[in-house]
Order: structure tokens, then C-alpha cells, then sequence
């Protein structure tokens, strides 16, 4: 994540130092590129993402209070992740389709846990953006339903089952590519 | 948020876990850019400012410091027509005045011969200093700009304290246009003398 120095790239970089700038942009964008690509459907959108991300990082650097590497790095993601569902909203990319299933079924998706960090990104990307949205904002970042539904202005229901489809999707993918390594 | 396994897989991710290749040296490029016009156009606008307050701010100054206080030339020939011309050589005017700084000088030469009439040009002039009350606005004419007091001041140095009631006199008012004691700017102003009133 990040390393030394940190706190003094931050202070150098909001009173505009541009080097610390970039060295600051250059610890992070790999991990918010990551974020970015999360979300939007393509590289091109997610750099737009990351363009406007960081930009609004520089922008309001002078706002934030230093505490820990830590709870800087989670600011930053949460304006990327922002960034994104607002170009996702703008875009009309975020097609939310009622799902007429089981919700109480659980599906298992712990094993996406074992899989190669390059391999999850892959698997992730790999399912509609409606579904992954929701299952980015749920099991990665970590919100509940409510925040979800707050921030996509969606039911608390539509969320449980965009969740649901997309851990159903998942968990598909996964059994596919297992049984073709199996092969 | 609670951070999740799978959260802190994705946080440590490398450029080369990505899967795919992104120019990061050109996001930064635009976003260098971007953070780089924004504080040219706000130098732009803060030089503009300045450009516009100095413009504006300055040439006040300037006035100011130029046009301090008037001084008044009571030149004797510039009275109304009936009147007799009072001539005044070389003597210095000392009248008391509470409000008003009064410095009195004797022009040793003849004022400045520019806008005044051959007659009115051979006449000795008293120049009294005053800082008035009222300033004079430049060029304005027919309009008392000095008060009452400064009024008396000029009746007195014409030896007539008394002059016909509300009888416009044209006097030659003198502007310092610098620090220099003898350097004026002539300027006609009628002013309004009133009976009695050197209070």
C-alpha cells in the first residue's frame, strides 16, 4: 500500500509541491487503478475515473487530516469510488433489473478469496456492471444495503438482489473456470 | 466499513496484477496539467487585479498628492466693475484664522500671465495660502468653494471688509500643483461675497 514517508509527501503535496505530488500519485495509482477498473466497463473510462479522482485528491488535499496511512489511503479510494458510480450514473451504465429469486439462499463465494488477486480482478470485471457495482460496494468496500441504496438511490431489496445475482454469476464463473483447469 | 478479505487482496494490487497495460505517465501528464492551468488561470486573474488596482488606485494617489491646497490670488483687477481696483504690493497679509492653517506669502513677480487679461496681468497680486474647509473642485466654476472665513480673509486682503451683499466676485483662485511654493495653476473661480461676514 503505501511506505515511508507518506505523511511528508501529503504536507508537501498540499502546499502544491508538485514532486511530491507525483510521487504520491505514483505510490497510489496502481491500487486506484484497481478500484477504477472495479467498476467501469473499460480502461478508458477508468482512467478517466482515476484523472478525476486524483484531481479532486489534489483539489482538497488542504481539507483532509493526516492520521494514519491507513485511513488516507481509504479517503482517497472512497473519492475513487465516487468518482466512478458518478460516471457510471452519468454514463447510464448502472442497469439495476429486478430479480425474481430466492434472496434468503445463500451463496457461497469464499473461495474467490484463494483465487490470485490478478484472478479475481479478471473474474470480477468479467460480470454485468450492475451486479458488480453493488458487489463492489457490498464485499469489497464494505457497505450495507442501506448505503448502497442511499448512494445508488435503489430499494434495499434491488441491492440484496443485485448482490445475490452477482455472487450467483460468480460463483458460476468460478465453477467454469475451475472445471477448465480441471480439463 | 468493515475491510474484507477479498478488500485487502485488491488494495495491494500491482500495476502488474492489473492485467492489462495503462499509461499512467500520461494520467499523470493530464492531471499535472490540469493542476497546473488552474493555478496559471488564478495568476492570471490575480495579475489582472493588480493590473486593475493600479489603474485605478494609483492615478488617485497621484491626485492627491499634487493638488494639496488651493491658494488664492485676490488679483484687485479682477473685481466687479464698480468696484476700485485695490492694489496690494509686497504686503503680507496677517489675518488670524481659527479653522485655518494660513500661510501667507508675497508672489515676489507677477503671477502667471496665462488666461488673464493685459489689464488684470499688471496688477500686483497678494497671494494668500489657505488650507480651506471646502476644497475646490478643479474647473467647476460658479460655485463658492471656500468658506465663509476664507471669504473674510480674501475681503480683508482686498481692504474691503465689506463688499455689496451676495455680489459675485470673480477671483483667481491658485491650485498648488506641486510642492514648489511659486508653481500654480490659475484658475477662475466665482465665489459669492456676503456683507458683514468676516466672522
Amino acid at each position: 500500500m503505501l511506505h515511508l514517508n507518506t505523511k511528508d509527501l501529503i504536507d508537501k503535496s498540499k502546499s502544491g509541491d508538485r514532486v511530491s505530488q507525483q510521487k504520491l500519485y505514483t505510490r497510489l495509482n496502481a491500487p486506484m487503478m484497481g478500484v477504477c477498473i472495479r467498476y467501469m466497463k473499460n480502461t478508458e473510462d477508468a482512467e478517466d475515473v482515476l484523472l478525476e479522482g486524483f484531481h479532486k485528491v489534489f483539489k482538497n488535499l488542504k481539507k483532509f487530516t493526516y492520521e494514519n496511512e491507513h485511513a488516507f489511503f481509504g479517503w482517497v479510494k472512497r473519492i475513487m469510488i465516487n468518482e466512478a458510480l458518478m460516471k457510471l450514473r452519468k454514463n447510464k451504465e448502472i442497469q439495476i433489473l429486478a430479480i425474481n429469486e430466492d434472496l434468503d439462499k445463500e451463496v457461497d463465494v469464499s473461495p474467490l478469496e484463494e483465487l490470485e488477486t490478478r484472478d479475481l480482478l479478471k473474474l470480477i470485471r468479467s460480470i454485468p456492471v450492475g451486479y458488480r457495482t453493488v458487489f463492489n460496494l457490498f464485499e469489497i468496500e464494505g457497505y450495507s444495503h442501506q448505503e448502497i441504496s442511499d448512494k445508488l438511490g435503489v430499494s434495499i431489496g434491488t441491492s440484496k438482489s443485485q448482490l445475490f445475482k452477482a455472487k450467483k454469476l460468480l460463483r458460476d464463473h468460478l465453477i467454469e473456470k475451475n472445471q477448465d483447469y480441471g480439463s | 466499513m468493515v475491510r474484507s478479505k477479498l478488500s485487502e487482496k485488491l488494495d495491494n494490487i500491482s500495476q502488474h496484477d492489473l492485467g492489462f497495460e495503462f499509461d499512467d505517465a500520461a494520467v499523470w501528464s493530464a492531471l499535472d496539467q490540469r493542476l497546473g492551468s488552474k493555478r496559471a488561470y488564478a495568476n492570471w486573474w490575480i495579475a489582472a487585479a493588480c493590473f486593475l488596482i493600479g489603474f485605478t488606485i494609483l492615478p488617485i494617489g497621484l491626485l492627491k498628492e499634487t493638488s494639496t491646497y488651493p491658494s488664492m490670488i485676490t488679483d484687485t483687477g479682477a473685481i466687479i466693475n464698480d468696484l476700485e481696483p485695490v492694489v496690494i504690493e509686497k504686503k503680507v497679509v496677517e489675518i488670524p484664522v481659527q479653522s485655518h492653517e494660513k500661510r501667507t506669502a508675497i508672489v515676489p513677480n507677477r503671477v502667471s500671465r496665462k488666461g488673464v487679461s493685459p489689464a488684470l496681468a499688471e496688477v500686483a497680486s497678494v497671494k494668500l495660502l489657505l488650507k480651506p474647509i471646502i476644497k475646490p473642485v478643479q474647473n467647476e466654476r460658479n460655485k463658492s468653494v471656500f468658506s465663509s472665513k476664507d471669504i473674510s480673509i480674501i475681503q480683508a486682503s482686498l481692504g474691503r471688509p465689506s463688499i455689496e451683499k451676495e455680489k459675485n466676485i470673480t477671483v483667481r483662485a491658485q491650485l498648488h500643483t506641486s510642492s514648489q511654493p511659486l508653481q500654480f495653476n490659475n484658475q477662475s473661480v466665482k465665489i459669492k461675497l456676503f456683507e458683514g461676514s468676516n466672522n
